[in-house]
């Protein structure tokens, strides 16, 4: 006998096969022991697959056979050109339009401010509302002292300071 | 089963085009049509939407590059085929998602190419529930037995978003089957 031994496998096995070995392991425990059923109920008329390369011919000659349309007057082409020419005509009226007359913030009503702040939720900071407050035009003490009337106060106390004998204002008229 | 490259090759040629094709309809007709009909459940419609798809791969063979496999390429193009008819009936009823994958389902009762039985009818019921993508990945994974590394390069979608996508899928489906 003069067969030689060899060690070499004669066997091989797809690329990647057991690198996904163990995840098909368990993808196919989980199925077997799933609740969803392995059958979904589909049925197809007999002899459908048989039929399918002869309609798909009989569907690629018609398509040969039936010519093209072409269009006589490119008319879809012609409305592009014009749609662009007025769009630009458009645009060209609307940049010199209001060149006569500015609008200032003057020109605006109080009530279309105060709408404007209504509508519009502008979540403004404190600091951010310091910085666009005309401050030259204000006093400290408008904020220090109020400018409140004798009167006005007297009625804010009374209403709203439970004891208000307590506070002996004749001593401190 | 003539090589994928040569029967791209053919596909390309005038002169073998239509004995490539028949060929390819041969060995991916049952595979496309199981992929669609799990997408529209109707028969009909499942048959319209493969019979486009085959013509949608026969009129652009020339600008497949082989970048994907062709079997990856034609699936790609059969979803989005059957995604686009379901767009399409959904705009012409006029109703939402939802109600069109509702509808869907309760066709499904009515129907003679539908044999299910009730734990089948609320198999349906559940898949309908699932979002888009996910319900297109379970099927692949637990019906057509697609691998991650396939559906992943058919639907653009990385292998770890796949298998969350999928096991998500599995656990409604079950928790869904399970309530009653």
């Amino acid at each position: 006998m003069n067969e030689k031994k060899t060690n070499k496998n004669p066997f091989s096995t797809p690329k990647g096969y057991f690198d996904s070995f163990e995840e098909s392991l368990r993808d196919r425990l989980t199925k077997e022991n799933s609740p969803i059923p392995k059958q979904e109920g589909f049925r197809i008329p007999s002899s459908y697959f048989d039929d399918l390369q002869s309609r798909l011919t009989a569907r690629l000659e018609e398509e040969k056979t039936v010519p093209k349309v072409i269009q006589l007057t490119p008319f879809r082409k012609f409305m592009a050109i014009a749609a662009s020419i007025a769009a630009v005509t458009f645009l060209a009226l609307g940049i010199n339009w209001g060149n006569g007359e500015e609008l200032s913030f003057t020109d605006l009503a109080n009530s279309e401010i105060e709408a404007y702040f209504d509508d519009n939720e502008l979540d403004l900071s404190s600091d951010e509302i310091a910085e666009v407050l005309p401050v030259h035009t204000y006093e400290i003490n408008d904020f220090v002292q109020p400018q409140l009337s004798e009167d006005n106060l007297l009625d804010y106390l009374n209403e709203n300071v439970e004891y208000f004998e307590e506070l002996n204002l004749e001593n401190n008229e | 089963m003539i090589a994928e490259e040569t029967l791209v090759q053919e596909l390309k040629s005038k002169e073998t085009q239509s004995k490539a094709f028949e060929q390819l309809v041969a060995n991916y007709k049952e595979r496309l049509y199981w992929h669609i009909r799990r997408i529209v459940l109707n028969h009909d419609d499942a048959d319209d939407v493969l019979q486009n798809t085959f013509i949608k791969v026969y009129r652009n063979i020339d600008g497949f590059k082989g970048e994907s496999k062709l079997f990856s390429w034609m699936y790609r193009i059969a979803t989005n085929e059957a995604l686009s008819f379901l767009k399409q009936q959904r705009t012409k009823l006029g109703v939402t998602d939802g109600e069109y994958q509702d509808k869907m389902v309760q066709n499904l009762e009515a129907d003679v190419y539908f044999e299910g039985d009730e734990i089948q009818l609320k198999l349906q019921k559940a898949i309908a529930t699932l979002p888009e993508k996910q319900k297109l990945i379970f099927n692949m994974k637990y019906y057509e037995d697609l691998k991650y590394e396939e559906i992943s390069e058919i639907l653009d979608t990385t292998v770890g978003g796949l298998k969350a996508s999928y096991h998500l899928a599995v656990k409604k489906i079950e928790g869904f089957l399970k309530d009653d």
